[in-house]
C-alpha cells in the first residue's frame, strides 16, 4: 500500500507527464523572442508563427514561465515609474 | 520626458562623453527602479529585506545587467522596444543569481524516486487517503506502483534524476543542468524526453491521464 508521501511525489511526477506536449523550441529560443512575446501580450494580441511555439515552450517550461511573467512584471513598473522620481541617487 | 527610439538607444550608448553617460543613466535608472519593484513585490523569499538592502540588490543586478547590455548591442534585432530587450537581459541575470543562492546548498547525490535531496522541501498537499473511496484508493495505490516501475525501468538514470528534481524536488532547471555537467537547453530536451516516454508508456499501459489525474487531485 503506497503511503501519502508516495503518493504525493508520484502525484507531481503524473501532473508533469500529463501536460506533456510536444515542444519544437528550446530555452533559448525561446529567451529570444521573451521581449517581443510579452510585448504582444500586453498589447493584447494573439501570438503566431515563432511566438506560438514560445507560447507552447512557456506552457511547460516552469523556468521560462516564471522568467517571462518576471519580465512582465518589471515593465510594467518600469512604465508605471517613468513619471515617478527616481527610488534613489544614481550613477 | 521624450521617450528615445531604439535608434535613439543605441545611437546614444554607442555615443561617447555626456551622450553617452546621459543614456547610460537614463537606461539604469529605468531598469533599477524595475527591478526594485520586482524584487520587493514577486520574490516571497526577500520578504524580510529592508527596501535599503533590494535598492542594493537592485542596483547589483542592473550595473551586471548593463555591462550584458552594452556588450551585446549588436545583437539587438529591434524587436521589441529597447527597453523591453535590456529588462529580459536584466531579469534572465537576477534570476539565475537568485536561483544560484536559493539552491546552493542542495545536491542531486543520491537522490532517487523515493529518496530526497537535502534539504527537505515541503511536500505538495494532496487530498489525505481517507477522502478517497476504496476503490479510488485501489486504482491510485495501483498507479503509483505503475509511475514508480516506470521510473525505474523505462527512464535513463540521468532521465529519472532530472525528472524527480525538476518534478518532485521543483528545483529550476539550470540548477539542475549545472549539477549534471549540462546546459539548460540540454537538460530541459532531458527532462522533456522523459515526460514524453513515461507518458507513452503509461498510455500504453492503458492508463487514461485524464482520469488519474483526479487521483491525485481530489
Amino acid at each position: 500500500m503506497s503511503t501519502e508521501r508516495d503518493c504525493s511525489r508520484i502525484g507531481r511526477i503524473v501532473r508533469a507527464v500529463a501536460g506533456t506536449e510536444e515542444d519544437t523550441i528550446t530555452c533559448d529560443d525561446c529567451y529570444d523572442h521573451i521581449d517581443q512575446y510579452v510585448e504582444l501580450l500586453e498589447a493584447g494580441e494573439s501570438p503566431e508563427g515563432v511566438l506560438l511555439q514560445v507560447q507552447r515552450h512557456l506552457e511547460q517550461c516552469e523556468c521560462c514561465e516564471y522568467e517571462m511573467q518576471a519580465l512582465v512584471r518589471m515593465i510594467q513598473s518600469m512604465q508605471e515609474s517613468d513619471d515617478a522620481p527616481p527610488t534613489s541617487g544614481q550613477g | 520626458m521624450t521617450e528615445r527610439t531604439n535608434e535613439q538607444w543605441l545611437a546614444d550608448l554607442r555615443a561617447e562623453g555626456e551622450r553617452r553617460s546621459s543614456a547610460l543613466e537614463a537606461l539604469r535608472a529605468r531598469l533599477e527602479r524595475g527591478m526594485f519593484y520586482f524584487l520587493r513585490n514577486d520574490r516571497s523569499d526577500l520578504l524580510d529585506r529592508s527596501s535599503d538592502d533590494l535598492q542594493h540588490m537592485a542596483q547589483d543586478f542592473v550595473q551586471d545587467a548593463l555591462l550584458k547590455v552594452l556588450e551585446n548591442l549588436d545583437t539587438f534585432r529591434g524587436e521589441s522596444q529597447f527597453t523591453t530587450w535590456a529588462a529580459k537581459i536584466t531579469t534572465r541575470l537576477a534570476i539565475s543569481e537568485l536561483r544560484r543562492i536559493r539552491y546552493r546548498d542542495y545536491s542531486l547525490e543520491g537522490i532517487t524516486v523515493d529518496g530526497e535531496i537535502q534539504p527537505a522541501v515541503t511536500p505538495l498537499a494532496i487530498s489525505p487517503a481517507e477522502s478517497l473511496s476504496p476503490e479510488r484508493h485501489v486504482e491510485r495505490d495501483s498507479v503509483v506502483a505503475l509511475v514508480q516501475n516506470a521510473l525505474e525501468n523505462v527512464l535513463t538514470e540521468r532521465q529519472r534524476t532530472a525528472l524527480v528534481a525538476l518534478a518532485i524536488e521543483g528545483m529550476p532547471v539550470e540548477e539542475i543542468a549545472h549539477r549534471m555537467g549540462t546546459n539548460r537547453n540540454a537538460l530541459y530536451k532531458l527532462v522533456h524526453d522523459a515526460r514524453m516516454k513515461l507518458k507513452t508508456h503509461l498510455q500504453n499501459e492503458g492508463i487514461a491521464l485524464d482520469y488519474v489525474l483526479g487521483l491525485f487531485s481530489e
